[in-house]
């Protein structure tokens, strides 16, 4: 229950990030989605393993996921996903906590909690860096193979046209057959070809 | 006659160079041209607060569509510098662009559409003049969402925040209405210009004034969950994060950049409510 309320509470205060840092009205709805999922991994996590920094990292890895998925469907570059999403996982508490401790000058605690905002910002930024170069990596596969099959299918419809033995019937079928191949492609590599709304670390 | 033959010799020559000379010319304006639409896609890029990688793929994706092979861009967060060629082989018509960025803000639907400008203009859906006058009105439109819209959102984000840390609903409440309040205050001063420290130091101390005054006023209501509500609206988390992630990646002038330009406001907030807090427990002692 608490899961599913904090969910939401989640959700809402994402979308209201979203709207401070201007993103489009039409992504708005989306951009609570990464937000959501993120604390409640957080969430989770933390509860289970009581360890913030462990938390937010692997909150930070699913959110650059979801961010990623998102800015694949919607043609949109990633970052409107991401920032909005990643602001409720920012060491803000940590930070006000470590200024509480050097207005109190008590700075064996600052520096106690100030590191640890520091790792909370460093895991954050480690977890997008490691899901985002991963997924560029695989994305220059894919395109790759993609490339590879289509050049394959040419030479194949080549072959069949230019080949005077086949008998008609025997190449009418061979001929379907290509063309269906080429439509599969197109249906799962055209998005891939085309799409560079995304990351692309590695140039 | 000889001398007819030569007349002609030399009127020729004279019309290769100068037909040369124009298209030499014709190229170089053309090829500024394309330089001039990449600075200023960038320029917007980097103005509204998009990563630097994703502005130096920009550049190169729009040179490089327009048949210019050599192309070297580095970008910061206070600038831009172009060069660009025909070829990697011979540099000769080389053209280098400088651009000084003076103020940034986050403004995401700005980033969103010049990167669909440039993904439509690499497939040539459009020429170089079409494409600037994209670029003008792009750069013209207004921010999507007004200063009290913001103000509102900016309120449910932070009561919802803090109702995620667990807060109970009278700190929900005062949360809400002190974040609304100052996140117009703080729209109001960046529209007049005044700098990040100043706006930041004024909202760091609405926010902790608000939050003593709600504390007075309802004994469940915890200062101190009502003042990270207001803050968690102004923290630079996004550009701490950003400059890491820069950082990691290598481009570390950005990452500095950005690193640098988180801490002058973070220290700015805490300068705000540090200031509030400690007058607050002086006069405590008074009352």
């Amino acid at each position: 229950m608490t899961v599913a309320l904090k969910f939401v509470y989640a959700y809402i205060a994402t979308i209201g990030f979203a709207v401070l840092f201007q993103v489009p009205k039409k992504t708005l709805l989306r951009s609570g989605f990464a937000g959501a999922f993120g604390w409640s991994v957080f969430n989770i996590i933390n509860q289970e393993f009581n360890s913030v920094v462990v938390a937010t990292f692997l909150a930070a890895m699913v959110l650059a996921m979801i961010g990623e998925r998102f800015a694949r469907t919607e043609k949109q570059p990633f970052t409107v996903f991401i920032i909005p999403g990643i602001v409720p996982l920012v060491p803000g508490v940590a930070l006000y906590n470590t200024m509480i401790a050097i207005l109190e000058e008590n700075y064996n605690l600052a520096a106690e909690v100030g590191s640890e905002a520091i790792l909370i910002a460093l895991a954050i930024s480690g977890g997008l860096t490691i899901v985002l170069s991963v997924n560029a990596y695989l994305r220059k596969k894919r395109m790759a193979l993609a490339e590879k099959r289509a050049i394959k299918i040419q030479e194949k419809k080549n072959k069949l046209v230019n080949d005077q033995d086949l008998d008609p019937e025997e190449q009418q079928k061979e001929m379907e057959k290509t063309k269906l191949e080429e439509y599969y492609k197109e249906q799962f590599f055209d998005d891939e070809v085309q799409d560079y709304s995304s990351d692309e670390e590695e140039q | 006659m000889e001398e007819k033959a030569l007349k002609e010799l030399r009127e020729t020559i004279r019309k290769e160079v100068k037909e040369a000379m124009h298209e030499e010319h014709a190229l170089a304006t053309s090829q500024k041209d394309v330089l001039i639409l990449a600075i200023y896609a960038a320029e917007i890029m980097v103005r509204n607060g998009s990563e630097t990688y994703r502005v130096e793929d920009t550049i190169m994706r729009i040179c490089k569509s327009e048949g210019l092979d050599f192309v070297e861009a580095l970008v910061t967060p206070t600038g831009i510098l172009v060069s660009i060629d025909q070829s990697h082989s011979s540099q000769h018509h080389m053209l280098t662009f400088n651009k000084r960025i003076q103020n940034r803000l986050i403004n995401l639907e700005k980033v969103s559409e010049v990167n669909d400008f440039s993904r439509r203009f690499v497939v040539k859906e459009m020429s170089v003049e079409e494409g600037m006058e994209r670029l003008r009105e792009i750069d013209k439109k207004s921010l999507p969402y007004r200063i009290t819209t913001q103000a509102i959102f900016a309120g449910i984000a932070s009561g919802f925040f803090i109702l995620l840390v667990g807060a109970n609903f009278p700190e929900f409440i005062s949360a809400l209405l002190s974040t609304i309040i100052m996140t117009f205050v703080l729209g109001i001063l960046l529209k007049r210009g005044f700098s990040y420290f100043f706006t930041h130091l004024t909202g760091g101390m609405i926010a902790a004034s608000l939050a003593i005054l709600a504390s007075t006023l309802h004994p469940d209501i915890r200062m101190n969950i009502v003042i990270i509500g207001g803050i968690m609206v102004m923290v630079p988390g996004v550009a701490i994060t950003n400059g890491l992630r820069d950082t990691i990646a290598g481009d570390l002038m950005s990452g500095i950049i950005r690193g640098v330009e988180a801490l002058v406001i973070a220290v700015s907030i805490a300068f705000g409510v540090g200031f509030v807090l400690n007058i607050w427990n002086v006069a405590q002692r008074f009352l």
